[in-house]
């Protein structure tokens, strides 16, 4: 499967990878992208974080384009992810992932270079994911179930002091402001607690199942597939889980000249997400009061927060904890393909795609009534009235394609394709939230209970591809091959002067093998040596908004005038956008080699490739002199989207493959894929200040707190490298204080010592200098495959090399005064120790992520996946039966890191929160047991 | 080769059949209008004036996050706990939130303010006449205003006075106080003054006025020590007739006299519109609703009535205000342990009123330190509690009282003894409106001797001290006694200690005290006047960090100097 067509494999010219049915299901797994890590040279995938159903990022060849949002935590999934590969599903191109059940998968197909993906113009600079769903075969149905069952279990965490430690760092840290602390006269009974909070919101061994059903059969012309998948995943976190039901039909006919191809899927996902920030705010707790499920109900949604020294910080956790924020998401999609040969070697196609995706989120707070340890009402801490949002997403996208194809062999030797298509695609999507306050009581979970409207918001958008496709492959005896495309796409994401754009690709291969010269040199052993070519140029827009374009005024600014104080209703830009704002190009030169050795017992693959990003669209940060930082949604007009600076990257694959069996009967295979990627920002916008394009920030928001920027794109360094002021260990004595004093005039002993890098007498962001980034050195993967008799084992590891972490989980609890560091804290009596000590205040000097103080060594090696499995002999099967499988496996059972916090694999956001670790989900291993029988 | 022919034939019809591209790929934005079809009559201007004047709603000019500025300097303190610690203790960054936040809003008042004003310039849309100037003045005068706010609050500006097309000119460098006067502010005002009218009426009521452009221009020369010039400003303002002091002092904090006869500058909070929202949310987008009610009350208000007291009086202001002698001769003194001002501006242990509906010393808990809670800009008087996080009470920037106050201090500073019978006869009056003995009474009973209650009574034995009145002890007065009792909580304080140079000195002041009462704190504990159950250690960080260069100023937000390369004329 190539992008618009199929290619056997020794046609192939550009640089792709593919991955079957058999292999994707060795990982027991919901997402698709989990099943690909590892596995794939030149895909690097990494979970963005352990909550059930939550999208792996994947990365294809390095970086990809650069918009990022920084920690975007909207409640309300996004769409057209900048860093997302185009997925396309049946032909039908898609809006971000489609999250699709594994058990639908024939096979994937991942284009990785720019001639492969040309065909796909516009969108495909972040490579191209091909999805084949599973087809039938004529003959007598087959019937396929799955099953397995497991439990997820936390590894890790951040150690938090106990009751007594935290009361000595308590003591400890007022001592320093020169008072004491009022634990005690907060509460009494102090002394009787030692809750553990965190734990109380962790939910260990938490389940996880998957049921699947494949039928599929046809008789002669007519094939058909159907696949029932339900899959469920408690989360690790109380009140979070996913459950997927989807349905997958696909039937083909053939008859005569005709051939059609009709694909349909229902999707129904539900999920809870746990209260926001509720793992942080657990962390938050101190442990000298009650545990969350320990204090007493006085009434009707009422409370005693009788141990707790400060009931609002505690109802930012126990108020949230009966909330129900379910969200459900319905999709489905339908492909349809039909081809009619309308002469000997010409043939025309049209496809027609529906997708549609709809979200619903249902968002009741019930009503919370906190009484304090006076016994006294507290309003604040209380959530007076139950408060319900409903909101409301609604995406179609439509797909229409027309293909001209014509094939012909001539002259027995020369094989001739061309392609010629048109496409068109819409996606609309609509917005709609309703909210009401004041519920007759905290059973009645509808609109109609409210007794106030909050008011109701909404929009619409759209936007809309044309694309005209031609392509021409030629064929010499299998010896030579050559395609050539040219794509010109146009968008409506851009002013009319600058809507369209060409894409060209060009690729070669030469099968050396076949040739007379290679047949004579007595080189029996190399079975198959293949060179290969390509020059590519794809574009992106990913990161575009639909109408970025063109400046807007918008309401929703008012204020009140006149004797009545009448609502004066305004309207004005707040942000700045650019008219002139054009596509990203991406050109990209790949040479690959495909070898096969001793009859195909060992098989190489090498693809050395050359990346050049030319007019990224960046998302530039204005200045907050501008004006354009309103409180609150500073994200939302604080950058301009700019066509600045090109990005280089520069890498090799490296996959072989070997397989064997044993004089006894053991038949094994073991695979190894080396990537290595260097990514560099070769030239960035003038005048855009050296630090003008940041992100990373390692706590983003959590108790209104923001961390500093920690990475930035930079010329001349990595994308997203970190960029932070390094210290040299905590202020000691009275005469290294006058001296930093000089520095930072508010300085105390105990504080954290910064370095004035630039030697200017002033500490600021100027000080900050490369420390490495969360991009690795290079990553490895390794698998073994064996089977003996009935047992099959497979095991999957993989190693990523040199790459920093930011721990922000250990900030955050250091922000939060709650890390078990802060035991040992600095003090004059404990002078010795490199700990600063906590100043009360999550924005402290002392505990900013500008400085290299949390920064870490994230190197890791991980055993992925271990799965052992017995298929029980035929002979005891009956008729009919073909199959019965049992397995035990585990996923990520061992990992081995320096590294301090959850997990070194980090994702985020793919750019500026690659090697930021939020932690504000730990991640969790898995134990699977699992069954399959095939009749 | 017939086939190919066929092949590119149908591909041309194709394409060519493909005309209604340019109309299939126009998608134009449903949720919101483009400035090419704005801009276009005098009622866009409006809408677009009215954006200028919501920014003054914004939480760091007059909502809930003034009450950092409100700990800095002596009139206010907070617990360590609450954010604001850092600003007493004097620890804040260039990454705290308040620090970052208000030059965020501050600016965004100004982007706006910039432009109505540019496209005033090329605009075809039709006015009425003088109303293109006055809509200009708006601006111009409110832009001035945020001008002023940060050069104030920063020691410098970036001055942006009008739009930019070119991306690059977005980065200007960070100007000192004199330029961003001479370069906006001091313009700025002069126009409105010239433009704008002295009252406005109706449904126009709140706009801003020639008044409170004069009364700012008094305040730029003020603030540049300028004196006779200052005077000059505050005494045009004073003798317009257009301005009285109110007879009740508290119809300066509450939502039952608003826009009333001493209100100079005020700025617009209603809690009818717009119900649910959270006064602190101010604006909308997308889909988060916004508010034109003020959340301030949530900062100030006590735990017990659904706010955080993240500010709260700091003993001496609350000493200042027990002393505030009431004058036994005004009827609005009878059976009234507190005087009006103080029942207006804070509440005590020992207070008379009910305080959101129940005794003062049932509710709010008068621990950890803390002796009074501030009442200014909060609902105690009409509601039980707080916990909506809205209030409708209008927020005064400048009013008569702090006009007369200043004239009082331009022309002492100025003349000297010369202006002493004047500028306490200014003095007076703000006095003899709240029914508090005035300078001159207390003249005439003590020999020509006026009190120094800033000396502290409680330390000195119970004793308050008097000296000889003249200028420079009525300055003194004025500084010390009369504006933190008149003024407190209006945001106008600790740009005064800056001005003025004293912020060092108040600070060593308030420790000596504070150590003081530490140490003493049995022989007083729990007594009246002020019921001081425990005492607090607010000043020693304070003492120990305070330096004026690194502290006077709030540092210029990180994110303007990892953006903004021109901030230091392009050095980085």
């Amino acid at each position: 499967m190539v992008g618009y067509g199929t290619q056997k494999k020794r046609e192939v010219t550009g640089a792709m990878a593919s991955m079957k049915s058999e292999a994707i299901l060795k990982t027991a797994t919901a997402d698709l992208s989990e099943s690909l890590q590892g596995n794939v040279a030149g895909v690097n995938i990494q979970a963005s974080d352990g909550r059930p159903g939550a999208r792996s990022n994947i990365q294809i060849r390095g970086v990809g384009s650069l918009q990022g949002n920084g920690s975007n935590r909207d409640a309300l999934p996004v769409f057209g992810d900048a860093q997302s590969p185009l997925f396309v599903v049946d032909g039908i191109p898609f809006q971000g992932n489609p999250n699709l059940s594994p058990e639908q998968i024939e096979s994937v197909e991942i284009l990785k270079d720019g001639a492969s993906a040309a065909v796909y113009g516009v969108r495909a600079a972040n490579g191209v994911i091909l999805i084949t769903t599973k087809r039938g075969v004529e003959g007598k149905p087959k019937v396929q179930l799955r099953a397995y069952k497991g439990v997820q279990n936390i590894t890790s965490g951040t150690p938090l002091m106990n009751a007594l430690q935290q009361l000595y760092a308590d003591d400890v840290v007022m001592a320093a402001f020169g008072t004491d602390p009022v634990t005690f006269a907060l509460n009494a009974d102090a002394l009787d607690f030692d809750s553990n909070i965190v734990g109380d919101v962790e939910n260990q061994n938490a389940a996880i199942e998957n049921y699947s059903a494949n039928v599929s059969g046809g008789t002669q012309g007519l094939t058909f597939n159907v696949n029932t998948n339900y899959f469920k995943q408690d989360g690790v976190l109380i009140n979070s889980g996913f459950e997927r039901l989807t349905t997958r039909l696909t039937g083909e006919i053939t008859s005569g000249k005709f051939k059609g191809f009709a694909s349909v899927g229902f999707t129904n996902e539900n999920s809870t997400k746990e209260p926001w920030g509720l793992y942080t705010y657990a962390i938050n707790q101190r442990p000298t009061q009650r545990g969350l499920f320990e204090n007493p109900i006085i009434g009707p949604n009422t409370v005693s927060l009788d141990s707790s020294p400060n009931e609002i910080l505690y109802s930012f956790i126990s108020r949230e904890l009966d909330n129900e924020d379910s969200r459900k998401i319905n999709s489905t999609n339908i492909a349809l393909k039909a081809e009619y040969e309308f002469i000997d070697g010409l043939k025309g196609a049209v496809n027609l795609g529906r997708n549609n995706w709809n979200f619903q989120r249902f968002f009741f707070q019930p009503q919370y009534l906190v009484y304090n340890r006076l016994g006294v009402y507290n309003a604040t801490a209380s959530r007076p009235e139950a408060k319900l949002n409903e909101n409301f997403i609604f995406n179609t996208r439509d797909t229409f394609e027309g293909m001209l194809m014509y094939n012909k062999t001539f002259g027995g030797s020369h094989d001739l394709s061309l392609l010629a298509a048109l496409t068109y695609e819409r996606f609309d999507n609509k917005n709609v939230g309703a909210g009401v306050e004041g519920l007759l009581s905290n059973d009645t979970r509808v609109l109609g209970a409210g007794a106030v409207g909050i008011a109701p918001s909404g929009s619409n958008s759209a936007n809309t591809i044309a694309g005209k496709l031609f392509r021409a492959q030629y064929n010499y005896n299998d010896k030579y091959m050559l395609s050539a495309s040219i794509r010109r796409d146009g968008s409506s994401k851009f002013a009319a002067a600058n809507r369209y754009e060409n894409f060209f690709g060009i690729s070669a291969g030469w099968n050396i093998t076949e040739e007379n010269f290679f047949k004579s040199a007595g080189l029996e052993f190399i079975s198959n040596l293949k060179l290969r070519a390509s020059y590519g140029e794809v574009g992106n827009m990913n990161s575009l908004g639909n109408y970025d374009f063109i400046n807007t005024i918008e309401g929703g600014v008012d204020y009140v005038l006149g004797e009545n104080e009448d609502l004066a209703v305004g309207a004005i830009q707040r942000g700045i956008r650019n008219p002139l704002i054009q596509w990203e190009t991406k050109v990209e030169k790949n040479f690959g080699l495909d070898a096969d050795f001793f009859g195909s017992r060992l098989s190489l693959n090498f693809d050395y490739y050359i990346n050049n990003r030319q007019d990224m669209q960046l998302g530039q940060l204005t200045a907050p002199s501008s004006g354009t930082w309103p409180f609150r949604y500073e994200w939302a007009f604080n950058r301009v989207a700019v066509n600045v600076g090109d990005m280089a990257n520069k890498g090799m694959e490296l996959a072989l493959k070997y397989r064997d069996k044993t004089n006894f009967g053991l038949n094994w295979n073991a695979g190894l894929n080396f990537t290595r990627n260097k990514n560099e920002i070769t030239n960035l916008v003038p005048g855009a200040g050296r630090f003008g394009f940041g992100g990373g920030d390692p706590i983003g928001g959590v108790n209104g707190i923001r961390g500093d920027n920690t990475t930035f794109l930079v010329e001349g360094y990595e994308a997203g490298a970190f960029f932070l002021i390094p210290t040299d260990g905590v202020v000691s004595t009275a005469e290294e204080l006058t001296e930093y004093r000089e520095l930072v005039a508010s300085a105390n002993l105990g504080d954290l010592k910064y370095i004035d890098v630039n030697e200017d007498g002033e500490l600021n962001d100027n000080d900050r200098i490369y420390m490495g980034s969360g991009q690795p050195e290079f990553e490895l993967g390794a698998s073994l495959n064996a089977s003996y008799k009935g047992f099959d084992l497979f095991v999957q590891t993989y190693y990523v090399h040199d790459v920093e972490i930011f721990n922000g989980s250990k900030m955050y609890a250091y922000t939060a005064g709650r890390h078990l560091d802060y035991y040992y804290q600095w003090t004059p009596q404990n002078a010795g120790s490199p700990v600063p000590t906590y100043r009360q205040s999550g924005e402290h000097d002392n505990v900013r992520s500008r400085s290299d103080y949390f920064l870490e060594d994230g190197t890791y090696l991980r055993i992925r996946n271990i799965t052992l499995g017995y298929s029980l002999p035929k002979k005891i099967l009956g008729d009919g039966i073909e199959k019965v499988r049992v397995y035990f496996g585990s996923l990520n059972p061992f990992t081995f890191t320096r590294y301090d916090g959850y997990d070194p694999e980090v994702g985020g956001d793919g750019l500026y929160m690659r090697g930021v670790d939020q932690g504000n989900y730990p991640v969790a291993r898995r134990f699977m047991m699992g069954l399959e029988v095939n009749f | 080769m017939k086939q190919i022919k066929i092949f590119f034939l149908v591909v041309t019809v194709l394409m060519a059949s493909s005309c209604n591209e340019d109309d299939f790929l126009t998608e134009v934005n449903p949720n919101a209008i483009t400035p090419d079809t704005f801009w276009k009559s005098a009622d866009d201007f409006d809408t677009a004036l009215n954006t200028v004047y919501a920014a003054l709603q914004s939480n760091y000019v007059s909502g809930s996050q003034i009450a950092y500025e409100l700990i800095r300097g002596d009139e206010g303190n907070t617990h360590n706990w609450y954010r604001p610690y850092s600003f007493m203790t004097m620890t804040f960054n260039d990454n705290t939130k308040q620090v970052r936040e208000r030059w965020n809003d501050l600016y965004v008042g100004v982007y706006r303010a910039n432009q109505v004003i540019a496209a005033l310039q090329t605009t075809s849309a039709e006015f009425e006449a003088g109303e293109k100037k006055s809509i200009e003045a708006q601006a111009r005068f409110i832009r001035a205003f945020y001008y002023f706010q940060i050069a104030h609050t920063y020691g410098k500006a970036v001055v942006h006075t009008t739009t930019v097309s070119d991306l690059s000119e977005l980065n200007r460098p960070a100007e000192d106080i004199a330029t961003v006067n001479a370069q906006v502010i001091i313009p700025d005002l002069e126009y409105a003054a010239e433009n704008l009218p002295e009252e406005w009426t109706g449904e126009d009521l709140g706009r801003v006025t020639s008044g409170a452009a004069t009364t700012m221009l008094g305040k730029v020369a003020l603030f540049n020590q300028e004196w006779a010039k200052a005077a000059a400003y505050f005494k045009e303002v004073i003798d317009s007739g257009t301005y009285s002091l109110v007879a009740d002092p508290r119809d300066n904090w509450t939502d039952v006299n608003e826009f009333n006869s001493e209100s100079i500058m005020e700025v617009g909070f209603n809690i009818a519109l717009k119900p649910g929202t959270n006064g602190a949310a101010v604006d909308s987008y997308g889909g988060g609703a916004d508010a034109e009610a003020n959340g301030i009350v949530t900062e100030i208000a006590p735990l017990a009535f659904g706010g955080f007291n993240t500010v709260f009086p700091s003993i001496f202001l609350h000493e200042l205000f027990e002393y505030d002698e009431m004058n036994p001769d005004d009827a609005r003194n009878i059976n009234q342990t507190q005087s009006l001002r103080m029942r207006g501006s804070i509440v005590t242990l020992d207070a008379d009123e009910l305080y959101y509906g129940k005794p003062a010393d049932d509710g709010a808990a008068f621990n950890i330190g803390m002796t009074a809670f501030i009442k200014k800009w909060t609902n105690w008087y009409q509601v039980s509690s707080e916990d909506q996080g809205r209030s409708g009470i209008n927020f005064r920037h400048i009013r008569l009282a702090d006009v007369y106050l200043m004239y009082a201090e331009a022309i002492l500073e100025a003349q000297g003894d010369a202006a002493l019978t004047e500028a306490m006869s200014y003095v007076d009056m703000i006095r003899d409106r709240s029914g508090v003995i005035t300078l001159s009474d207390y003249m005439e009973d003590n020999s020509g001797q006026i009190p120094e209650f800033h000396n502290s009574p409680l330390v000195n034995g119970g004793v308050v001290s008097f000296t000889t009145a003249n200028a420079q002890s009525l300055l003194t007065h004025i500084r010390m006694v009369e504006r933190p009792l008149e003024l407190c909580f209006e945001t106008h304080r600790w740009k005064d200690l800056v001005r003025w140079g004293i912020a060092g000195q108040v600070i060593d002041q308030q420790q000596e005290n504070e150590q003081w009462r530490i140490d003493n704190i049995d022989d007083f504990r729990s007594e009246p006047p002020m019921f001081i159950s425990e005492t607090r250690n607010d000043w020693g960080l304070p003492l120990q960090n305070y330096n004026p260069a690194a502290h006077n100023y709030l540092p210029i937000p990180t994110d303007e100097v990892q953006i903004n390369n021109q901030l230091d004329g392009g050095g980085n």
